[in-house]
């Protein structure tokens, strides 16, 4: 049986989530978005997908809006890690996450996550704030991101996968490994 | 959503008041809800909280400065009333006509989303270190690949 890794990318309303699983998949990605006030909204779930040799990764973008609560255990479930998004342009969005954020962190305390900062490009909260407002833990890595930028998402992914191998089997590969994504600098 | 704000309105215009909200918890979970601010919502969500840790509680009324909250469990589900403050107590029981059909539009909307699980549903081998370390190495050579195209 092929191996599957299930992503799922976690945030508020109008974070980035879906530009991020378009950014990332390998396959055209199914979009649940519909027209909402000056943008489109998720109002299922998005879904994209990697294969790496034998391995599959499982991307799910989650609706963000407190209403669709309920659909965000059930998309989760079985998942083995999440990236939370926040979109720092705008500090009604970052303190609008903090309902989801206490969610996942409490119904998936063990869960291996990171939070990345999304929208560097025009970001109006530092990534500090960030952490500060979500009431991040220390251990937690909060990432810079623009998510139409590949590289960028490339980097929050390997980050995240760092955490997902130091969680599980109790070492950071990124630390003195030649490697690096050059983005733990950033990393608050 | 658009069924919520549909039976606040229906609600509102049969009863002559003024409801802020109505939302339908299924455990902690929301089911339904109308556009009421995040802040209404988390309160709902504590008060939903309380009712599932405490047996046998059927009603609960909660007052504060800015809302009054009327919580009425039905099964599994606890449907919430938000009213302004100022509603006369009694105009609560009222509100009781209307939670079979919430709670009814609510199965409804827990089926559907069941109805998705098996599209949501990945089974694979489990994962081991060396797996990790494959999607690592994967994805590090991805970020090199575009490194050295400069982008």
């Amino acid at each position: 049986m092929v191996k599957v890794f299930k992503l799922v990318i976690a945030g508020p309303y109008g974070a980035g989530k879906t530009t991020f699983v378009k950014t990332l998949s390998e396959v055209v990605p199914i979009e649940t978005d519909v027209p909402a006030p000056g943008k489109s909204t998720t109002v299922a779930f998005d879904y994209g997908k990697i294969r790496v040799n034998d391995i599959v990764v499982h991307l799910f973008g989650i609706p963000g809006q407190e209403r669709f609560n309920f659909l965000w255990r059930i998309i989760a479930r079985g998942m083995h890690a999440y990236i939370f998004m926040v979109d720092s342009s705008s500090l009604e969005s970052v303190k609008s996450a903090i309902f989801m954020y206490n969610y996942f962190t409490s119904t998936f305390p063990t869960t291996p996550h990171i939070v990345a900062a999304n929208k560097q490009d025009i970001a109006k909260v530092k990534i500090s704030d960030v952490r500060t407002i979500l009431g991040v833990k220390p251990d937690v890595k909060v990432v810079p991101l623009i998510a139409i930028n590949k590289k960028m998402v490339l980097e929050a992914l390997v980050v995240l996968l760092d955490e997902v191998h130091r969680m599980m089997y109790g070492s950071s590969l990124q630390q003195g490994n030649s490697h690096g994504t050059g983005n733990e600098k950033a990393l608050m | 959503m658009s069924e919520s704000n549909s039976m606040i309105k229906v609600i509102n215009e049969e009863l002559g008041i003024d409801l802020l909200g109505v939302l339908v918890f299924n455990n902690n979970d929301i089911v339904l809800a109308n556009d009421v601010p995040g802040e209404l919502m988390r309160l709902a969500a504590f008060l939903v909280n309380f009712i599932n840790k405490v047996n046998g509680i059927k009603y609960v009324k909660v007052k504060s400065n800015n809302v009054l909250m009327y919580a009425v469990r039905s099964g599994d589900l606890v449907v919430v009333f938000l009213a302004n403050p100022t509603l006369i107590e009694g105009a609560l029981s009222l509100l009781d006509r209307y939670v079979d059909k919430l709670v009814k539009m609510s199965w409804e909307i827990i089926n559907r989303a069941k109805a998705i699980e098996p599209a949501i549903t990945v089974e694979g081998d489990e994962l081991t270190e060396e797996d990790i370390l494959i999607l690592l190495d994967y994805f590090k050579g991805k970020l090199r690949e575009l490194e050295a195209k400069g982008e």
